[in-house]
């Protein structure tokens, strides 16, 4: 990120007399013009986003391969914002939430300087609002703009905007890993069959056309094919061409139409209880500004996640007094894995749909091998619902009330597990819940409450407070009970989705001095039912976290962050998963510390350097440990030369501590690799600019185990201790 | 900083001997304040320091009186009351003595204890001893008594950062002289940061002899001066607490409400008197919050 060039004092308006305070924001408003008029117009927004430290901030790290997921629709929100930034001046206070950067109090604070002063003339007047600090700012400023002259409204003809569109761009991706693994191999002969193997080619590709203009419209197609998938043209099986195929055509202020979206899209309302999108952050070094989530309605869906979107059409309409009205529907074709016998373990389940119905959701989106296709898209969902929200005029308060109903064509039988005691089963679910958002001088207060049509009621409630210029803090408690049925609910907690948990949370960031931040959570958790490896009821534990950051000076970044979870789970025992047998939980101790510092002593390079370190630790079972080193070394040649390189070596003792590592990718690829074993890793990323309309990308990544000849397993297995993967992107933008 | 030097000689003497002790159960924190800040109190300065660190008793200019009853997980013999008087010398000039009754259970079993404490302070730095009389009474026995000293500190190293350290029964009394079993030793030692009159932030370490380590910390937030606002937790006991603190003038009424995820909750009062006039216009740094 390109610093600020100057700085002054940050203000501190509530102690000042509020004639003095206007003065000196006046005075200091003229200063920044007389410097900015002198040396540039505006702030050099940087052409490439440096996601790191904002990763390692809102991503809570847990592992999970349904927290990755959620991750990669976070990342990919992010993208976006980062392409589209927000005009400061125009920006509502659920925009401004959804960055996960600003908290309640600074968005309060910002509106009111707007509303006070006038619209921000420069980008650096921010420096200028009560409650806005550099290391913030630093934060803030790639995903902002200043229009530089006030914002008239676009007279053009729809079309010729369309034509014109800054945000009109067609991205092609490809991506391959150049070892073979066995589902690319011949078959080998099994109990008489040839053993499945992948049917489509190992390259992966992926396509996607958008063109947007910011609050007037929204059309994309994203086309995706995964490595091992085919690529056929077979209308019988719904496929038509690649594996996944998206698209969206998204309008905005049409008269009393707020939105109105055909196609693929998402919906986040209240708290994510019943809808949610995108949002999906956890607990991490942000211990704030991540614990409220906003209220952002219909949203084009431009992901490649093949679960979480809806498929239909759906409006918000004002309907006048400041109530919205949003009506949704969607039908689309999800995959069921099938009923399997009940002495099965958790293993990917091989087994077709049954007559029955079907025994999960299959999440991974993956069709690659016989069983794999024989599931997909075998159940149609159909879901209808709607919400009305009111904003107050001043937005301060906002209420909302959502409704929803789902239907599955088959019905979803899970297996017979103590687990899914009280999981949803059936084809139909319905939701109901409400929500309400309040802010009072520096405080917010939200929640929501819910119940499903199962009788399970599940809410939460928090309060966000800035009690003083240094000190924010934030709590909230959450309670949904184990028969919640929420399938597209995703709200603040330990799993993603809200069901079997209750807890509370308190979140506190201080700043000290003025380069320096201090963070910290507590967060106390209990499962009143049985979870997957977790074999008995009312278990849990606790979890916090302590980081600082300093920014000695505009070229230095450094942080430290400890957190510790104790969790219970099952102990690993020899114990079979028998219907009736049960495995003892015991409580399992994990730390994770993370050290990082970054120095960019010119505009040109910047180092990296990261140490991790994990470890894990379950009653009397022996301690193990985790480590990971990397360095980084980031060259800008230029404006037309980018390269980012690592190079890192891990060592853990098991997949407990196993690291993860935010890794630089090709733009709107998000790639934070899980590491276990011991060896190295090393990556290169380029990027060339071309020309104004053509970007290329060029990515190798190589791991290089040293404790094992074979890495992976079943169809994934390679032989030899390297895995390699290359990838190219090429981006053409219009304008 | 003579007086930071020979704390942190007093404080590492303490860790020193700490582990020359065994313990049973350790003492809870006192006072319906110091239970909101997830009893993160070892900073604090009111009637409660008796208990909770009693070298904060210097830091007292006037007369204050405390009384303070809980009940825990809802079981009638889980109650504690307590009185606690703390009387400053000469506005404080002459230190601060205080004492506390103090008393446990039921009738089949109870514990009791009368305390009394002296507390100093020179500059941003005070220390203070205290004597208990400690007795435990249970049906059909006979009741065994003894006597704990305990000693801390409470030192304000900045305008907004405050460090406070206690060791509870640092003699290992024993309450039957014929076994080993001796009574819980417990040292705190805790920050306490006060960016502004409204805002106090603590965060405390405190270790009893055979039992984890504890992190407690606590905030408490003054939207308006008749009011304030608590939480704050354990991470030992897995207790989320929340606290209300009225205050009108010279009277104090504070309420606590402690969870626990297994045993449920508890609910602390206390209320508080504090006698003579306001002291002149002292700077609201130079007073710990009260």
């Amino acid at each position: 990120m390109k610093a600020l060039p100057i700085r002054i004092g940050p203000f501190r308006g509530r102690r000042v007399a509020r004639a003095r305070t206007r003065r000196a924001l006046l005075s200091a408003a003229l200063l920044l013009l007389l410097v900015f008029s002198a040396r540039a117009q505006e702030y050099q927004r940087p052409a490439t986003l440096d996601f790191d430290l904002l990763v390692q901030e809102l991503f809570a790290q847990q592992g999970g391969d349904d927290a990755t997921a959620s991750y990669e629709d976070l990342y990919e929100n992010l993208s976006q914002a980062f392409q589209a930034p927000l005009n400061l001046n125009a920006a509502t206070p659920d925009e401004l939430a959804a960055l996960f950067i600003l908290n309640p109090a600074q968005i309060a604070s910002l509106q009111r300087h707007i509303r006070l002063h006038g619209g921000l003339l420069s980008i650096y007047e921010l420096q200028a609002v009560p409650g806005f600090d550099l290391p913030t700012i630093y934060k803030l400023v790639p995903f902002v703009y200043v229009p530089e002259t006030t914002l008239q409204a676009d007279r053009r003809a729809f079309f010729t905007r369309l034509a014109d569109g800054d945000n009109t761009q067609l991205i092609t991706r490809w991506t391959r890993t150049l070892e073979t693994k066995k589902g690319y191999t011949p078959p080998t002969i099994y109990r008489g069959q040839p053993a499945q193997r992948y049917e489509g080619s190992p390259d992966a590709l992926y396509a996607r056309f958008r063109s947007t203009h910011s609050k007037d419209f929204s059309f994309g197609i994203t086309a995706e094919k995964d490595a091992g998938e085919r690529l056929t043209w077979a209308p019988q099986r719904a496929q038509y061409g690649p594996d996944f195929l998206s698209a969206h055509a998204v309008l905005y202020e049409r008269g009393r139409l707020k939105t109105v979206a055909v196609g693929d899209y998402q919906l986040q309302f209240g708290q994510g209880l019943l809808l949610s999108a995108g949002y999906a952050v956890g607990k991490g070094g942000e211990t704030i500004a991540t614990v409220r989530r906003p209220n952002s309605g219909i949203r084009p869906y431009t992901s490649v996640l093949e679960t979480i979107f809806l498929r239909g059409a759906a409006a918000t309409i004002r309907a006048g007094r400041g109530v919205d009205v949003t009506v949704f529907g969607s039908r689309k074709k999800i995959d069921g894995s099938g009923l399997a016998a009940a002495d099965t373990t958790d293993a990917d389940q091989s087994v077709d749909q049954g007559a029955d119905g079907f025994s999960s959701f299959s999440l991974t989106g993956f069709h690659r091998t016989a069983t794999e296709l024989a599931r997909r898209r075998n159940v149609t969902e159909t879901l209808g619902g709607a919400n009305l929200t009111y904003s107050s005029p001043s937005r301060h308060l906002t209420l909302g009330l959502t409704g929803l109903t789902t239907h599955y064509s088959a019905t979803l039988q899970r297996r017979p597990l103590a687990y899914n005691r009280y999981a949803f089963q059936g084809t139909d679910n319905s939701g109901l819940s409400a929500s309400y958002s309040w802010t009072i001088g520096n405080a917010t207060v939200f929640g929501e409450a819910g119940r499903s049509s199962s009788g399970g009621v599940g809410q939460l409630h928090g309060v966000v407070a800035s009690v003083s210029a240094r000190v924010d803090v934030a709590l909230l408690v959450r309670d949904y009970a184990p028969d919640f049925h929420s399938a597209y609910g995703n709200t603040f907690g330990e799993a993603t989705n809200p069901i079997n948990e209750r807890g509370t949370y308190f979140g506190v960031k201080v700043r000290p001095f003025s380069r320096w931040e201090m963070s910290a959570y507590y967060d106390r958790f209990r499962f009143p039912w049985l979870r997957y490896r977790v074999d008995a009821p009312n278990t849990g534990g606790d979890e916090w976290l302590v980081r600082v950051l300093y920014r000695p000076d505009k070229i230095t970044t450094l942080y430290a962050q400890l957190r510790t979870e104790r969790k219970d789970r099952d102990l690993p025992t020899a114990a079979t998963s028998a219907p009736g047998a049960f495995d003892r939980p015991a409580q399992g101790t994990r730390r994770n510390g993370v050290l990082y510092a970054a120095f960019k002593p010119s505009t040109k390079l910047e180092l990296r350097s990261r140490l991790q370190f994990s470890t894990y630790q379950q009653e009397t079972q022996a301690r193990t440990n985790g480590f990971l080193l990397a360095q980084d070394l980031n060259l800008s040649l230029g404006r037309r030369v980018a390269l980012d390189t690592r190079f890192a070596i891990f060592d853990t003792d098991n997949y407990d501590n196993r690291q993860y590592a935010y890794e630089s990718d090709v733009l709107y690829a998000f790639s934070i690799p899980a590491l276990s074993g011991r060896g190295t890793r090393a990556y290169g990323v380029l990027r060339y600019t071309l020309s104004r309309h053509l970007d290329v990308w060029l990515r190798a990544a190589r791991t290089f185990y040293r404790d094992k000849q074979d890495v992976g397993s079943g169809l994934e297995e390679i032989s030899g201790p390297r895995r390699t993967d290359v990838r190219v992107q090429v981006r053409w933008r219009a304008g | 900083m003579r007086a930071a030097a020979s704390f942190c000689l007093i404080a590492s003497l303490l860790l020193f001997l700490a582990p020359y002790s065994r313990a049973g159960n350790e003492p809870p924190p006192t006072g319906a304040r110091a239970v909101g800040l997830g009893g993160a109190a070892v900073t604090l300065a009111d009637a409660w320091s008796l208990t909770n660190n009693v070298g904060g008793l210097g830091w007292l200019e006037r007369p204050t009186i405390g009384l303070y009853t809980d009940n825990r997980f809802g079981i009638s013999a889980f109650r504690t009351t307590s009185l606690a008087v703390a009387l400053p010398v000469r506005a404080g000039k002459g230190g601060t003595a205080g004492f506390e009754l103090a008393r446990f259970g039921d009738n089949i079993y109870a514990e009791t204890r009368a305390g009394a404490g002296y507390a100093y302070r020179q500059g941003a730095f005070s220390l203070g001893v205290k004597a208990d009389l400690y007795q435990v009474s249970a049906e059909g026995f006979a009741s065994q008594r003894a006597v704990l000293v305990s000693g801390g500190g409470l030192i304000q190293l900045r305008p907004t950062l405050w460090l406070g350290a206690y060791g509870y029964n640092l003699g290992q009394a024993r309450l039957v002289k014929e076994s080993d079993q001796r009574l819980p030793t417990q040292l705190k030692a805790g920050l306490s940061y006060r960016p502004g009159p409204k805002v106090l932030l603590n965060a405390e370490v405190q270790k009893t002899v055979d039992l984890p380590a504890a992190f407690v910390a606590g905030i408490e937030y003054a939207p308006h001066e008749l009011l304030a606002l608590r939480t704050g937790f354990n991470t030992a006991t897995e207790a989320f607490n929340f606290g209300l603190g009225l205050r009108y003038k010279s009277a104090g009424l504070d309420y606590a409400l402690g969870s626990q995820p297994l045993l449920g909750f508890s609910h602390h009062l206390g209320i508080s008197y504090t006698f003579g006039a306001a002291p002149g216009a002292a700077p609201a740094a130079e007073t710990p919050a009260q």
